[in-house]
């Protein structure tokens, strides 16, 4: 590409791809998605289809991963029941990391998860999950009641604190988990957008001030870029252990 | 002293999750009884939406207390 057809400053248009097959079923981000799936599944079938005592370098990782979302995820967070929840909270912990790194490979480069559509899947299996396990401990009412009211609090300010406690735990929860999630990563490719192609445009004014500031652009591009890996293990890791404190908070008895 | 117990390390995880907690409170008292208050302002026809204000900090007040409440 000529220097100076980069398109600059870059816009959300840049997170909308071009439809590859069948109208928009069939993006970039649908391909990256299955590539994810697939590569979750070979990894995880390889690593441990040969379980030793001593590990090998995947069977390590592997178990290190389930081991996270076993102890640090399940068992602190839901309690001794935790344990059946830990297959659903590493795999979603391993697909958020897998997608979210995406975003720094080279010609992948973007994360599914910056369009609001994928955080919002895994945030309402998440929710129903959680709904689901709640309601079938404490009943429909059991768990409306555990959810709204606060115990040891006067009943008449039960008006004042009803809604505010039914909009906290039914409605914010997974909002703000799937928010959060688009949010982080739709604003980590921008900034990586904005420090690459404002280098390149810089570059393309021809001016010697100007190609200076464009070097230091794109050295910043390369930071970031370090930094936004960062941010996907932080950003997995802060999904799934909401996900489990939800998942313990709706099994737990009443306060 | 007896009372000289080396102070324990909170939980790094429960005290993020305490965090997440709080904020989501404050966001949804907020969010709901401001909405209420705007809510009678259109009905009422309360000037200067005075009703919104009143019903921000009546959320945040009930929020605050919430969390008061939980995390105690």
């Amino acid at each position: 590409m000529n220097l100076a057809e980069v398109p600059f400053p870059p816009s959300v248009e840049d997170f909308f791809l071009p439809s590859l097959a069948a109208g928009y079923w069939v993006t970039k981000f649908t391909l990256m998605i299955w590539l994810a799936t697939a590569a979750l599944i070979v990894f995880f079938l390889l690593a441990y289809r040969n379980p030793k005592l001593v590990p090998s370098r995947a069977q390590w990782m592997v178990e290190s991963i389930y081991g996270f979302a076993r102890d640090s995820i399940s068992r602190d967070l839901i309690g001794p029941e935790g344990r059946k929840f830990a297959p659903y909270l590493a795999t979603l912990f391993s697909f958020i990391i897998v997608t979210n790194i995406f975003g720094i490979i080279p010609f992948l480069q973007v994360s599914p998860n910056s369009h609001i559509a994928f955080p919002a899947v895994l945030a309402i299996i998440s929710y129903v999950l959680y709904l689901y396990v709640g309601i079938r401990k404490h009943g429909l009412g059991g768990y409306l009641k555990k959810a709204t009211i606060t115990p040891g609090v006067p009943w008449v300010i039960y008006p004042l604190l009803v809604p505010i406690e039914f909009f906290t735990n039914l409605v914010n929860r997974p909002l703000t988990l799937a928010v959060r999630l688009f949010a982080n990563m739709f604003a980590g490719h921008l900034i990586l957008l904005v420090f690459t192609l404002g280098g390149f445009a810089l570059f393309a004014t021809g001016n010697f001030f100007y190609f200076a500031v464009g070097g230091v652009s794109l050295i910043f591009a390369i930071v970031m870029t370090i930094f936004e890996f960062g941010i996907a293990l932080l950003q997995a890791y802060v999904f799934v252990m909401l996900a489990g404190f939800y998942i313990g908070d709706a099994l737990e008895e009443s306060h | 002293m007896a009372g000289d117990q080396p102070p324990r390390r909170p939980d790094p995880v429960s005290g993020a999750s305490a965090g997440w907690v709080a904020i989501s409170y404050l966001i949804a008292g907020i969010g709901v009884w401001g909405f209420i208050g705007w809510l009678l302002d259109e009905w009422l026809d309360i000037p200067q939406h005075l009703g919104t204000m009143v019903g921000m900090i009546i959320g945040m007040a009930g929020a605050v207390y919430l969390i008061v409440k939980r995390m105690s």
